[in-house]
């Protein structure tokens, strides 16, 4: 599914916060090695640099746990969303307990949905969006 | 720009100009925005070897060949707006109306400024913002640089920690991390308030090559720290600038109560009158 967004969007990046080792990331990583990048869990600091890869034009897409993408919560909101970059959080089932959707309604700009599986479609929309998805 | 003698004037000029917006506004941090003051004018009109010592068009913001300079330390933004009013981003008079409701000079950097090329709200986050700035400027094999100047409070803050250990884990030497130690924070020292030191040492252990600055208001050590720094390959650069806060403002020279504040109209008038003897 990220594959065929990367090749419709070249400018598409994947920043990963420790989950090299699920699909969608093994996949594009293995097809995309360029456009692929691996942060380990520094969910913060990977909000601000998908705001700095927005800047320069490209169209990231941030992978992280689903409760842990709380920690990026003013980043998100501070560099994402007040600016209206157009950046895409996909949050999947890991470690954590869940997401808090509730937490990320508040945020400006923000849309925010949960999704039964990614779909190319979701990317079409410019603006900052938070997509949580459980298909592993 | 490139006799020294011009850019001390201009400082001056800049000082002046920042001070008296922040006056207007009754808003803003004197000891950082004079800590930060020949950083900023370094990089915005500085020469190396006859070249900018970072690319830019002030009539063309946006440019694909402009550098790019990321304010993390976004409560100096009045030296910020001050430079890029001067060199034509935008009319001087928008500086009279800095940090007022309904101006486009909003208190922290905003990137629908006109030469402001990132947001910058909170601290600790513009390092990391330049580190995705840099990987994409690497990811199109493009030369451009990317600066991040920031404050030594915000090194508190563990993104930081986490934007230097990316960029090391990247190698990315077009990315050039400014750090203005005026050992000031929100009216205290730094060191009582949570020390951060040794920083030069921090930064060397995450990957960083770092370049002292012993006097970060001497335009020739500057110069001489950025000429090192473009030499630097597969490691980002940390330049650590020991600086003074209030820089400038005789009476406010290292005071921390006059870190967040804006000067009184009796000391903007002896201030102005004095500066402008430099202009």
């Amino acid at each position: 599914m990220l594959l065929q967004l990367a090749k419709k969007y070249k400018n598409v990046v994947v920043l990963s916060c420790g989950f090299n080792s699920h699909n969608y990331c093994q996949n594009f990583a293995k097809f995309f090695p360029e456009r692929y990048f691996s942060f380990g869990f520094t969910e913060s600091n990977t909000a601000s640099v998908a705001a700095g890869f927005a800047l320069r034009g490209k169209l990231p897409i941030i992978i992280a746990d689903n409760e842990f993408i709380e920690r990026a919560w003013s980043q998100i909101k501070n560099d994402i969303c007040e600016p209206y970059l157009n950046v895409k959080i996909l949050c999947c089932d890991g470690m954590g307990e869940g997401l808090n959707s509730e937490l990320l309604k508040f945020l400006p700009n923000l849309k925010v949905q949960q999704v039964a599986q990614w779909d190319e479609s979701l990317m079409d929309e410019y603006g900052p969006a938070c997509y949580s998805i459980c298909d592993g | 720009m490139k006799d020294v003698k011009d850019l001390i004037k201009k400082a001056a000029q800049i000082r002046l100009d920042t001070l008296i917006a922040m006056s207007k506004a009754g808003k803003g941090c004197t000891g950082s925005c004079m800590s930060v003051l020949e950083i900023l004018t370094s990089l915005y009109y500085g020469e190396l070897a006859l070249r900018p010592l970072m690319n830019f068009d002030s009539q063309k913001p946006g440019w694909d060949g402009q550098d790019y300079m990321v304010l993390s330390k976004g409560h100096a933004a009045p030296t910020l707006y001050s430079i890029l009013a001067d060199l034509g981003f935008f009319d001087k008079s928008e500086l009279d109306y800095f940090g007022q409701k309904g101006s486009m000079l909003s208190l922290k950097p905003n990137s629908k400024i006109p030469g402001v090329c990132a947001s910058i709200s909170s601290h600790g986050s513009g390092l990391s913002v330049a580190v995705g700035m840099a990987l994409a400027l690497k990811m199109d094999k493009l030369q451009n640089k990317v600066f991040a100047v920031l404050g030594d409070g915000e090194l508190q803050e563990g993104q930081v920690w986490e934007a230097a250990m990316s960029a090391s884990h990247y190698k990315l030497n077009n990315l050039i991390a400014v750090v203005d130690n005026n050992g000031v924070q929100s009216n205290n020292l730094l060191s009582g308030v949570m020390n951060v030191a040794p920083i030069q040492e921090k930064f060397e252990a995450f990957g960083w090559q770092v370049i002292k600055v012993l006097d970060g208001h001497d335009f020739e050590e500057l110069f001489s720290a950025f000429e090192r720094a473009f030499t630097v390959i597969r490691k980002p650069v940390c330049i650590w600038c020991k600086t003074v806060s209030g820089k400038g403002v005789d009476f406010a020279e290292g005071k921390p109560n006059y870190q967040g504040v804006t000067l009184s109209s009796g000391e903007l008038e002896s201030v102005i009158s004095k500066l402008k003897n430099l202009v």
